[in-house]
């Protein structure tokens, strides 16, 4: 197993647990990738995006989506230009300051 | 009186005799549209915004419809804090991500028991309640239903030695008159409160089982709106 493959995996793992190498392997196929290790920068852009909109932001708050989306990047080793440029992901409402007030109900 | 986890919904805790049992597992059940999804996220929006980790797990709704929703019945999700009140939209891993009849029943399916609780484990270690909405779909990675009331016994009572409180909700047919649907969940929880509309009755609702606790045993009408929900029992 490459580098890159093990870390995508291990990041997968992590994040997911058991499933993790399930998700990440239907990912790849969605894509058509075949090889983790001869993927454009274009395909591995693909990949954040899909791995950030279709899993990583259906469970993660913010701050630990943007840890491992940051995680992530540097796995893939995209430029940073290119995954700023791309950055469509989770936009999110400011929080009010009285957020732990007592709930009226 | 002895310490209980209120679920801050009007009327409901007075019903529970002050709230659920601290680290118990409280099912509702009720037919399809009697507000089930609403009862789970007011309990745990309430939790949130009083400073305790709460997790709502969906298994058939997207998280953005999620917050939509809430918002109808005055819950503003998106203003609580995102790290206290958690929100795993597992349908989504269902619509993009899990396809096959094999891949749903493998060793590594994210919709197996032991796996989700793993799943909990790694990213809500802290939490103090949970709500998971419906656990229908899980049964479809068990060919077996035998092997699924086992692991759902399982996975209730590692949550319960977590220090959570658990609701979980299960969707009967309108027709029957019974608290479950795989035949085992009435009996696996703490609580059991069923909801039910009907034209004739309109929204009623009813603490059917409490373990350990003094409760009220009617039929009670509760109502819907944008102020959230109101059980009108006082």
């Amino acid at each position: 197993m490459s580098k890159i493959s093990g870390d995508l995996l291990n990041f997968m793992l992590k994040w997911s647990g058991k499933s993790g190498g399930l998700i990440l392997v239907n990912e790849l196929k969605k894509m058509s990738v075949s090889s983790v290790d001869s993927m454009t920068l274009e395909q591995k852009g693909m990949l954040l995006d899909s791995l950030t909109r279709d899993y990583l932001s259906t469970f993660l708050g913010h701050s630990r989506f943007l840890m491992a989306r940051a995680e992530l990047v540097s796995i893939l080793d995209i430029p940073l230009d290119s995954y700023m440029v791309n950055d469509k992901q989770y936009k999110r409402t400011p929080q009010s300051p009285d957020m732990l007030g007592k709930p009226t109900a | 009186m002895d310490e209980r986890v209120k679920t801050g919904i009007s009327g409901y805790d007075n019903l529970l005799g002050g709230g659920f049992i601290p680290n118990s597992i409280n099912l509702l059940c009720g037919t399809s549209g009697c507000g089930k999804t609403l009862f789970t996220l007011s309990y745990i929006y309430n939790g949130a915004v009083n400073g305790e980790k709460s997790v709502y797990i969906t298994m058939e709704e997207m998280k953005e419809h999620i917050v939509r929703d809430a918002k109808i019945v005055g819950l503003d999700i998106e203003k609580v804090d995102d790290e206290m009140l958690c929100i795993y939209a597992m349908s989504s891993l269902r619509a993009n991500l899990i396809n096959t009849k094999d891949e749903v029943e493998s060793e590594e399916s994210p919709l197996r028991l032991d796996n989700l609780l793993e799943f909990i484990k790694i990213n809500y270690s802290d939490a103090v309640r949970l709500g998971l909405d419906s656990i229908v779909p899980l049964a479809i990675a068990y060919p077996d239903e035998r092997v699924f009331r086992a692991e759902l016994f399982r996975f209730m009572m590692s949550l319960k030695k977590m220090g959570i409180t658990v609701i979980f909700t299960t969707e009967i047919p309108y027709s029957s008159n019974d608290t479950s649907r795989f035949g085992m969940e009435d009996f696996i929880a703490d609580s059991v409160t069923l909801l039910r509309i009907r034209e004739e009755w309109g929204r009623q609702i009813k603490v059917h089982k409490m373990r350990g606790s003094n409760h009220i045993r009617n039929f009670v009408d509760y109502d819907i709106s944008s102020n959230g929900i109101k059980v009108l029992y006082k």
